[in-house]
């Protein structure tokens, strides 16, 4: 069966399923590969349109070759190195050259089965729940098309996709068991290189005016977070990534050097803040924090630590990373801050004068840090500056620029100029960048962080208390802290979050998010450290090595098991062949009117000694079997036999 | 489609594979004890493409992967179990058909019984020399399976041994088993092309009596009534006399022929002599003649018909030298 040669109808079909296999791929790929993957897609339909159903050998040789090259060329020439992309793109051209060639039943399973893994292959880039869908519905179409590939006459007598979904579900026990007692790695065990990672927007590690208020307008999100207990209140939730340290005078960096383990974990006076985050993908090494993280773990995924207080992951965040953070809301560290620190704390590059001479006058005016703080604040809410989206362009002397001319601005003109006062002004500050606030989807209880919540803040360092949070932008808009950034740009952000929508749209939406976010916690996130979790939870240790090996066994023996039940229940029951049934009930009325049938008796025999010992009834007997015999033995079935079987069985009460 | 011969040192550990499945009245049950399956060439490539599609979800930790990859093998899985389902407890029987002459295919007829509402699709039927046939049997259904086996040699053609394969739904595994039906038909020897006219001369010197060479005159004549023979038509006397003229009378009436083997001293092989003397027989039954057949430990009298023609063209198919 495997070399009958493809119709032209199933050629067509092949076509049209390979390239919906593509389609998802294509957003990824570079131009180049997408360009040459159509002109193969596009000769194989020219072909086919032309009733040309194989192409020479010869020609697709010569196609494969130089597709190949191309490939390699191009490859090479944008990417720089053999990557994961790379691989990708040379699959799908492979997979559309064996199109070209597929003749026969075998060919077109190969190309079903490459199908499978090119739909694999999306899930490298993302795994967004639309795409599980699509693949699983495509995947179900391949199979479908495989079994009409096998047996074309299977069309005729079943529904081929009820057939599929019958299998799909007799093996979905499998797919359960396998998916979560499967051993997980902890490290991979080889890793292509990837190409330059594209730019995703979020909170970067720079900081210049204009860089967070483009960044408001995506409502993008950028994380989900659980708390484990009550979670703050809102105008505490400061999600700390990073720390920015050096000004040239407009833009703000982090000191990566100081990205050290820190000495020994400060010991919290206060409870523990514990919340499990599920970051999207930013493709950078940052992670959220509450301000101010404590520890930080990930499962199998290398996280770590600094003295800092940032959180990071050892390699860039390309999938959604669930970790678990404590964080201490109010910390108090009575250690003195070390030279280096106080140094880099309180740098600052020439100009502003301005600034600099009213730092210097706080510093004079005020003896405690404190109400150098304060005035600063006091400046910021007394002065009509105000928060807006749009503010006016800079001159070369931006931070005075910013506090004596335009005083519009949004958080990171508020941060970055209050930390350059505070420096100015001899109290060593710093900024912080992260997300503030978080919209609670009530439906699960948990925080949905978007782009648009992005937020820019300062951190002083107050004798006896460590590092303290200010965020001057509470000063000009009280609002945005405690409600926001919808509320605190009213007009403005129209189209960042329809949070004014009816009710029913908002709950809607959160029901969705609910969904994608349990997705995500179970399907996506599901990894070593919480296979290693169910494992406990059902009772089985890890301690032995053994101990995925073990429930997985036990289950699949019982799931081989129950697959067998079926077939003997169904063997235990017989037949149930109505024609057949009739005749038992037949042999039973007359084993009632005292003629029973022997073990060895076939119909006519029985019906024979039956009509000689009830004579009364013997036409009613002979007329009965005579319909059987023939119904059942002489291949006469009927739809309707076993009715006609019943009428003629009834003839044997009337005398 | 002729099965490679098996080598010999896997036929002791094999033999239990080739056991002989009988019927029970008539039918071969394909019961669970005797039905076997193997994973066929697209499962062998699945389970290549599904231990790839592992290693990658694997190393990138894909849990959309896994799941994929999963429900490949739950399908896979399931399909092993469908191919099993497919063959199980499908009853099959032979009848033979008539008997042929040797290099004719000898007809028989399969039929396929299905007692259970299930559809059974695309068992593939094998049987030694016989090309694979499909059947596709509905619900509660039965189908009658025509099957020709070419014939070499004559006697018994016995029914080989019938495969029953299914690699339904998805050809990932091959399940099958093997019935032993009773059914044969027989091969007469193939009657020799362009054979010799039927040795008549050299009847009397067997030294029989009744042979007679004065057949002519022991003849009487009678007018022609329709229904008669035409080689009982006096042909001469018909010619004088102007009338149809048919002989009647009990001896000499009738051609008479002895089939001799030992007469065929010509022909030094046994199924040479075989064909000849099958060629004739069909030569004298066509004739009308009677005949008598003798064959080294077989002898058939004179004799005229279906009945004796068939009686002969038996013994020649079955007799064996002594």
């Amino acid at each position: 069966m495997n070399a009958r040669r493809l119709t032209y109808r199933e050629h067509g079909i092949l076509q049209g399923l390979l390239l919906l296999c593509l389609i998802p791929g294509l957003a990824e790929q570079p131009t180049w590969a997408w360009g040459m993957a159509s002109i193969l897609a596009l000769v194989k339909g020219w072909l086919w349109l032309r009733q040309r159903l194989s192409v020479p050998p010869m020609l697709a040789g010569a196609a494969g070759v130089l597709a190949v090259v191309l490939t390699l060329l191009f490859g090479m020439r944008l990417g720089g190195e053999a990557g994961r992309d790379l691989a990708v793109a040379l699959l799908g051209q492979f997979a559309l050259l064996k199109l070209l060639e597929t003749r026969d039943v075998r060919d077109g399973v190969f190309l079903l089965q490459l199908g499978f893994f090119l739909l694999l292959t999306h899930f490298l880039f993302e795994q967004p729940m639309w795409l599980a869908a699509y693949v699983i519905a495509l995947a179900l179409a391949l199979m479908r098309t495989w079994l009409l590939l096998c047996h074309p006459g299977a069309a005729g007598r079943t529904t081929p996709l009820r057939t599929i979904g019958k299998l799909a579900l007799i093996g979905a026990p499998w797919v359960i068991v396998l998916f979560f007692l499967f051993p997980r790695l902890e490290h991979p065990l080889w890793q292509l290189p990837q190409n330059a990672p594209r730019a995703i927007s979020g909170v970067s590690d720079q900081m210049s005016p204009g860089s967070f208020s483009n960044l408001v307008q995506s409502t993008e999100i950028a994380f989900r977070a659980e708390f484990d207990g009550p979670p703050p209140p809102q105008d505490m939730l400061y999600w700390r990534a990073l720390v920015l340290w050096q000004y040239d005078g407009t833009t703000w960096r982090t000191a990566p050097w100081r990205r050290r383990a820190p000495m020994g974990i400060p010991v919290g006076r206060q409870a523990e803040t514990r919340y499990t985050i599920t970051l999207e993908p930013h493709r950078q090494r940052w992670l959220y924090l509450l301000d101010r993280g404590q520890r930080v773990v990930a499962g199998g995924n290398a996280v770590w630590f600094d003295e800092d207080g940032e959180g990071f992951a050892t390699a860039p965040v390309d999938s959604r990373l669930r970790y678990q953070g404590s964080s201490i809301v109010r910390e108090e560290d009575r250690s003195d801050l070390n030279p280096d620190t106080r140094q880099i704390s309180l740098a600052l590059p020439a100009g502003n004068p301005r600034t600099r001479a009213i730092g210097a006058e706080w510093r004079t005016r005020y003896a405690n840090p404190r109400q150098r703080v304060a005035a600063a604040l006091t400046m910021f809410q007394k002065q009509p500056f105000s928060y807006t989206l749009k503010p006016p362009l800079l001159g070369a002397d931006a931070v005075d620029d910013f506090l004596f001319r335009t005083r519009r601005g949004f958080c990171e003109h508020y941060a970055g100029s209050f930390v350059y006062l505070m420096r100015a002004a001899g109290v060593p500050a710093r900024v912080a960048v992260g997300y503030l606030g978080g919209e609670l989807n009530p439906v699960g209880q948990y925080y949905i962080v978007r782009q648009a919540d992005a937020h820019a803040w300062a951190e002083v360092w107050l004798e006896g208390e460590g590092w303290r949070r200010v965020d001057p932008t509470a000063a000009v808009a009280p609002q945005r802290v405690e409600r926001g950034i919808d509320e605190a740009l009213p007009g403005e952000l129209l189209a960042v979050r329809d949070t004014r929508a009816p009710g029913w749209l908002l709950s809607l939406r959160w029901r969705l998010d609910n969904v994608i976010n349990t997705w995500n916690r179970w399907v996506l996130s599901y990894d070593r450290q919480r296979q290693n979790e169910l494992l406990r939870r059902l009772g089985f240790d890890d301690q032995d090595g053994l101990g995925i090996a073990r429930p997985l066994v036990i289950a699949g023996t019982a799931l081989l098991l129950a697959g067998m039940i079926p077939l003997y229940w169904r063997r235990r029951r017989g037949p149930h062949d109505p024609l057949q049934q009739e005749y038992l009930r037949f042999c039973r009325q007359l084993a009632r009117l005292g003629c029973e049938r022997q073990p060895n008796e076939g119909p006519r025999d029985f019906a024979d000694r039956a009509a000689t010992a009830l004579p009364r009834r013997a036409n009613a007997i002979q007329g009965f079997i005579d319909r059987y015999v023939a119904l059942r033995y002489e291949g006469l079935a009927t739809a309707n036999g076993a009715m006609e079987l019943r009428r003629l069985r009834e003839q044997l009460k009337r005398r | 489609m002729t099965a490679a011969p098996t080598p010999r040192w896997w036929k002791a550990p094999t033999a239990w594979l080739r056991r002989p499945h009988g019927p029970e009245d008539g039918w071969v049950t394909l019961d669970r004890r005797h039905i076997y399956i193997i994973p066929a060439a697209h499962g062998v490539r699945l389970a290549v493409l599904v231990a790839v599609m592992l290693l990658a979800s694997l190393n990138y930790d894909l849990s959309m992967g896994f799941l994929l990859t999963f429900l490949l093998v739950g399908v896979g899985l399931a399909a092993m179990w469908q191919t099993y389902r497919n063959l199980i407890d499908l009853r099959v029987t032979a009848r033979g058909g008539d008997a042929v002459f040797a290099g004719e295919p000898a007809r028989f007829e399969l039929t396929f019984d299905n007692p259970f509402p299930v559809d059974r699709i695309g068992q593939e039927l094998d049987t030694a020399g016989s090309r694979q046939h499909e059947v596709d049997l509905g619900p509660q259904s039965r189908q009658a399976v025509p099957l020709r086996l070419p014939t070499t040699q004559r006697g018994w053609i016995v029914l080989p041994r019938l495969r029953i394969i299914s690699r339904y739904p998805l050809g990932l595994f091959r399940a099958w088993s093997y019935a032993d039906l009773p059914a044969r038909v027989l091969a007469y020897p193939a009657p020799e092309i362009n054979a010799p006219p039927l040795p008549e001369g050299d009847v009397p010197d067997v030294g029989d009596e009744q042979y007679g060479r004065q057949e002519e005159a022991l003849d009487a004549l009678r007018d022609y009534r329709p229904g008669d023979p035409l080689r009982r038509i006096a042909w001469r006397h018909s010619a004088r006399t102007d009338t149809l003229l048919t002989r009647t009378g009990e001896s000499g009436a009738i051609q008479r022929v002895v089939l001799d083997w030992q007469q065929l001293t010509t022909l030094p092989e046994r199924e040479d002599r075989l064909s000849r003397l099958t060629a004739w027989v069909l030569l004298a039954d066509a004739a009308g003649c009677d005949y008598a057949l003798r064959l080294p430990g077989r002898e058939l009298p004179l004799g005229r018909g279906a009945a004796h023609r068939t009686a002969c063209l038996e013994a020649l198919a079955l007799w064996e030298a002594v």
